[in-house]
């Protein structure tokens, strides 16, 4: 997963989410909601949403330079590499994946010439591209499916660690290529590229080519670069071949980074208006600083999440240069592979005791999103299916504030008749020790407490949160509450299957932080994902999503809202799927 | 005067935190209460109910903060105790001994001191905050870590002191007296060596005192003190520091809380230092 | 004085050395995030992370590793790549480094101009009000930590969120060569801030020095030949006193270049102290072992130019 800085403490993975809640105009299931019914206790309104103009269209004018500030600075800005809300901005104005995402959240064929073509038993997935799309000088050469099938080995090359292929690019031979030829891609003529998958998740394989992991890189330029650890691709971006209407002119880590037009961009093979003639993006700025700098000014755009004081003050006189959009969801995992939350009654319990209402003031209140009931967040089109706000109807998740009686009640079912824990089981929690890591952490141990637990608190750096304790199944820690998740594109497979699959389970870098392994939610997820039907899959997934809310893995915390601020005068062009500015329509004025 | 009498009190309070807090009425220092905070989750400050005001917790800060004294004393006070000692045995052994020991010992002495003593206490601190600690098991996460850093750091300067005040107390007549009626190494050490340096210990363990307590405070300030809930001083302000501008009072009482802690540990050391150094006439 | 000089270098080459492979030795054997899984994104087989370990060096000895870290250092200067980012750690230092100089010398200054002119009036003027003011203010600095009396400033002090609107607030830090006026209006803060215990401890440290020499026979010798006040002290007691403070100072500008962590951090100036602590919450072991190398560089060479400079300045120095 890649490195979650900017929504800090959050696993997140990137970002997706199909509709444009409330935002710029696009349709489907606004957000509005409250969060339920209890209003007694303050936090509980409605979830804020909207606010500046965002839209695709706002009457752009052509030239100028767009200017971009952020706090955090670009981890990759190589296309098999890229993993990270704000390098998407730059890579998809600068390089081309079979599909992307338009800013409504529409999937429109980019390098590909048209939608792929997916065999009967969901096994094969054909894409043609574009004939006439060119790199960038000094390349100056037509991309072929040739490109295209390097950037996929590359995506299993070791030396480019990507963070997302061994998940979703269910190619064979994948697995073990190591950035060698796969062989279940196959280029029978230069505009074709045929893959062969491991299982009939086509449906979803081809919602997964928005990634940019699929962008053609021409293997005479990068090949060579390839085989370092890391690879040069990475780190020299500007000596990348680009196909998108921009090319990186100079990069300096996390410092600065300038976008100029790519000479070879055709606009007639492209979506993109690509507005402004020049990006230039300061990084490294305090986020406090930032916020007010660009809430000041006319022509910034801040790309990273604005401090919550900030996103206070701009919602009480700033509205017009504040977007709130929804964007994934938060919860605290409970382990249910050890003691003693192997036990479902003890995890509902404990949901039940959860003050789900603390979490949300712990990040800010009503503009950082809304308690959530279930796992799937307004953001995905699934989530109509899933009983919107109000959620199922589970009595454990009724009160955001946290519901004694109800807990203590299945403290009975789960076989303590006093309605506290006396077994013997010390509850490990952990989590990041960035802010509000460790309010969460403290919040959820309160929970605890009050249902008798005794509790360990251990906050630890992010890297080694993943990697040492909460993704390290054998480390067996019982809480994780600083988990959160931004699906990597539109579809609901994209939400729950990496984090609660029991098949998703791997011994390190594990996103089943639960480590659930039901076999009946996995039967279920692996039949969501086979049903080609638009509405029928969503419904599925509503259905799983609604099952692994009874069995309780974790407390769903709260669904999110990403905010961010503009200058006054700049038209800002929001991304639905990726709740971040689109490069390519934003323009200076 | 007035810092010593400020300093029983400081301890009485650090012991008697509990019972404070009951007698004024203030909530618990863990307990949380979201109905003192915004719909935004801002916190609100000093009322009569919490008199410092509240975190973003809704805990009650003036709580905190008495509790937060007894962590900043008990860590100052034993990673002093536990560098006075090294620093004070190795000291003597370099001085006394002279040739390779003291050779070996006072390059040890310049290793310790050519470190980012902060930069490397921070990596040592987080490393042992993991797992079971570091050191097969020795430090665990917690105190522990934070005492070893403290006192592996601020060693090596009583060492040297002392060093250099044992290499011309073995000079004196005394000493060379001790010698040739034939008293071991050991015993001149300890009976005629040790005495004559339980001044300039006094000194520089008052010196280094407060030091500690501003290092543990900005090793909790960088994030790897005390485990949460526990309150420290340099943990709440760090904590205050993304709604400072919102909240003064949360970076401002611990703040205050530290610096005066601080201020009485340096004037009881001046103090100590005049009375205790006849050369000096301040 | 020339084999002292080799020798003190000789030392000084060793004392890296050894600060080298203990860093080494620490942050590559405690436990801490593993590089290989960081790289190796979600749902990663056990072979990927085998060969990102292999591919990283990881999978030999810490001996081998050791050694090969030192090459690279030795002979082509190289620190290795960032984790976090993939860019060389050398590269990133030095970008940082503009920053930390600027922020340690304006304090240098700030400190100096401050500290020595209150140490001497209060060593004249002992006993009076102006003395008792001034050392209680030194007393009050020393105690107050560098982040805190920082965020007071700021909350005071600072043109975006300052009760009282003057200078420039936290993280507006500006290159001096990008806008030398904003280079300077963004450091005044974090100068003050930093500067502040050094100038209290530096006034004290002058003052009891000025007070124990004024005491010595000379210096009455030269009042009893009847020299006026200020020349005796200006020209006699001034130059022992000052010595000791020489010798802090560059111990003290040793470390501070190693990076401010405290003051960098709030005041979010991107410095090298910024980048060794982002380096340890990412537990980015090439930048934490980079950065301690260069702070430990800075602190060593420091300590030989004072050892040195002391040399030459006072001839009661053995060469030994």
């Amino acid at each position: 997963m890649r490195t979650p800085k900017a929504l800090s403490a959050v696993l997140v993975a990137c970002a997706v989410a199909l509709v444009a809640a409330g935002c710029g105009g696009g349709g489907g299931s606004s957000t509005s909601g409250n969060a339920s019914g209890n209003a007694s206790s303050s936090g509980a309104a409605p979830q804020f949403s909207g606010g500046a103009n965002v839209a695709a269209n706002q009457g752009q004018k052509k030239g100028g330079t767009l200017n971009l500030i952020t706090n955090e600075g670009w981890e990759h800005l190589d296309p098999g590499a890229s993993y990270f809300q704000i390098d998407y901005l730059v890579e998809y104005a600068v390089h081309r994946p079979l599909y992307s995402y338009n800013p409504a959240g529409k999937v429109m064929p980019d390098l590909a010439a048209g939608p792929a073509q997916i065999s009967k038993d969901g096994k094969t997935v054909t894409v043609h591209i574009k004939p006439n799309v060119k790199f960038s000088p000094p390349l100056n050469r037509v991309v072929t499916s040739a490109d295209v099938k390097y950037a996929f080995e590359r995506d299993f090359n070791p030396n480019v660690a990507n963070g997302y292929a061994a998940g979703y690019y269910l190619i064979q031979g994948a697995a073990n290529a190591k950035g060698g030829p796969i062989s279940g891609i196959t280029t029978p003529d230069k505009t074709t590229i045929v893959f062969h998958l491991t299982k009939s998740f086509g449906g979803t394989f081809v919602q997964s080519l928005t990634l940019p992991g699929s962008a053609p890189v021409p293997k005479e330029l990068a090949g060579p670069g390839d085989k370092k650890s890391p690879t040069t691709y990475d780190t020299s971006p500007t000596k990348q071949a680009f196909t998108g209407p921009y090319m990186i002119k100079s990069y300096q880590a996390g410092r600065s980074l300038t976008l100029v037009r790519n000479p070879n961009w055709d606009p007639s093979t492209d979506y993109r208006p690509a507005y402004a003639d020049k990006i230039v993006w300061k990084a490294g700025a305090d986020p406090n600083v930032a916020s007010r700098q660009t809430l000041a000014s006319p022509n910034l755009l801040m790309a990273d999440t604005v401090p919550a004081p900030v996103v206070k003050k701009a919602y009480q006189s700033q509205r017009k240069q504040l977007s709130v959009s929804p964007l994934g969801d938060y919860y605290a995992t409970l382990n249910t592979s050890v003691p003693p939350f192997n036990n479902v009654n003890l995890r509902r319990a404990v949901v039940a005791a959860a003050n789900r209402q603390g979490y949300l003031l712990a990040r800010g209140g009503r503009l950082v999103g809304q308690v959530a009931t279930h796992f799937i967040g307004p953001d995905n089109p699934a989530f109509k299916y899933a009983g919107g706000a109000n959620g199922f109807g589970f009595d454990f998740l009724k009160n955001p504030a946290g519901d004694m009686t109800v807990a203590k009640k299945y403290m009975k079912a789960a076989g303590y008749p006093s309605g506290k824990y006396t077994g013997n089981a010390k509850v490990l929690i952990v989590g990041s020790n960035a802010d509000p890591g460790p309010k969460e952490m403290q919040i959820v141990e309160s929970g605890l407490q009050a249902l008798g637990f005794k509790t360990t608190i251990k906050p630890v750096p992010q890297q080694t949160m993943y990697s040492k304790f909460c993704g390290y199944v054998k480390a067996h820690i019982n809480v994780c509450p600083t988990a959160g998740w931004i699906p990597d594109f539109q579809d609901p497979y994209s939400y729950l299957y990496v984090p609660f699959s029991g098949k998703a389970i791997v011994p390190v870098n594990n996103v089943n932080w639960a480590v659930l392994n039901d076999p009946k939610i996995n039967a279920a997820m692996d039949q969501a994902a086979s049903i080609t039907n638009d509405t029928q899959r969503l419904k599925a997934w509503a259905n799983v999503d609604k099952m692994i809310t009874s069995t309780a893995p974790a407390i769903p915390e709260i669904w999110s809202s990403n905010a961010l601020v503009k200058g006054s005068s700049v038209k800002g062009v929001l991304d639905v799927w990726n709740d971040d500015w689109n490069l390519s329509f934003s323009s200076p004025q | 005067m007035a810092a010593l009498v400020f300093i029983v009190v400081l301890v009485l309070i650090a012991i008697g935190a509990p019972l404070i807090v009951k007698l004024v009425g203030a909530r618990p220092p863990n307990q949380q209460g979201q109905q003192y905070l915004d719909l935004f989750g801002t916190p609100t400050g000093p009322t009569s109910k919490n008199i410092f005001g509240v975190d973003p917790l809704g805990r009650d800060i003036f709580s905190r903060v008495l509790y937060g004294a007894r962590v900043s004393l008990e860590v100052a006070v034993v990673a002093t105790g536990v560098a006075v000692v090294i620093g004070v045995a190795i000291g003597m052994i370099a001085g006394y001994f002279r040739g390779w020991v003291d050779t070996v010992l006072s390059r040890i002495m310049d290793v310790v001191l050519a470190f980012p003593i902060l930069l490397l206490a921070i990596g040592l601190a987080s490393a042992c905050s993991l797992g079971n600690g570091c050191l097969g098991g020795v430090i665990t996460p917690g105190l522990p870590v934070l005492i070893l850093v403290i006192a592996l750091a601020s060693w090596p300067y009583i060492g040297r002191i002392i060093r250099g005040q044992v290499l011309s107390l073995r000079e004196k007549e005394f000493v060379e007296a001790a010698r040739s009626l034939g008293a071991s190494n050991t015993r001149i050490i300890a009976k005629e060596i040790l005495p004559n340096l339980v001044a300039p210990i006094i000194v520089y363990t008052t010196l280094i005192l407060p030091t500690n307590v501003l290092f543990e405070a900005a090793l909790s300030f960088l994030g790897v003190g005390v485990q949460p809930p526990t309150s420290s001083w340099g943990q709440m302000i760090a904590d205050a520091v993304p709604i400072f501008d919102s909240a003064w009072w949360y970076m401002f009482f611990p703040g205050v809380a530290l610096v005066i802690t601080v201020l009485a540990f340096n004037l009881v050391g001046d103090g100590l230092q005049d009375a205790l150094n006849p050369r000096s006439d301040r | 004085m020339g084999r002292y000089i080799i020798r003190r270098t000789l030392w000084v080459i060793v004392l890296l050395f050894v600060v080298s492979a203990v860093t080494f030795l620490i942050f590559y054997t405690l436990p801490s995030a593993d590089p290989a899984v960081l790289r190796a994104g979600k749902q990663p087989n056990p072979q990927l992370i085998e060969q990102i370990r292999h591919n990283l060096g990881l999978d030999k000895p810490v001996y081998v590793q050791y050694y090969r870290y030192m090459k690279g250092i030795i002979l082509h200067f190289d620190f290795g790549f960032s984790y976090q980012d993939s860019q060389p750690v050398r590269k990133e230092i030095f970008s940082r480094l503009p920053a930390t100089i600027s922020l340690t010398f304006g304090a240098v200054v700030v400190w100096l101009l401050i500290g020595l002119p209150v140490g001497i009036i209060s060593a004249i003027r002992r006993r009076t009000i102006a003395d008792r003011v001034s050392m209680g203010g030194a007393l009050l600095a020393i105690s107050a930590p560098v982040y805190w009396l920082g965020l007071v400033l700021l909350y005071l002090f600072a043109n975006d969120i300052g009760l009282v609107h003057i200078f420039d607030g936290a993280g507006t830090y500006t290159g001096l060569t990008a806008d030398p006026g904003r280079w300077f209006g963004s450091l005044l803060l974090p100068w003050f801030a930093l500067a502040a215990s050094f100038a209290a401890f530096y006034a004290r440290l002058l003052r009891a020095n000025l007070i124990d020499v004024m005491g010595e026979d000379y210096i009455r010798t030269a009042r009893a030949k009847g020299l006026p006040e200020r020349r005796v002290i200006g020209r006699h007691a001034m130059r022992s006193a000052i010595t000791p403070i020489v010798t802090v100072l560059g111990l003290d500008i040793g470390i501070l270049l190693g990076g401010a962590i405290l003051t960098e951090t709030v005041f979010n100036i991107p410095g090298v102290g910024r980048l060794a602590y982002d380096g340890i919450i990412n537990a980015d072991l090439p930048v934490i072992q980079g950065t301690v190398l260069f702070g430990a560089l800075f602190i060593v060479v420091a300590n030989f130019i004072v050892d040195i400079a002391y040399a030459f300045l006072d001839p009661r120095v053995r060469y030994s």
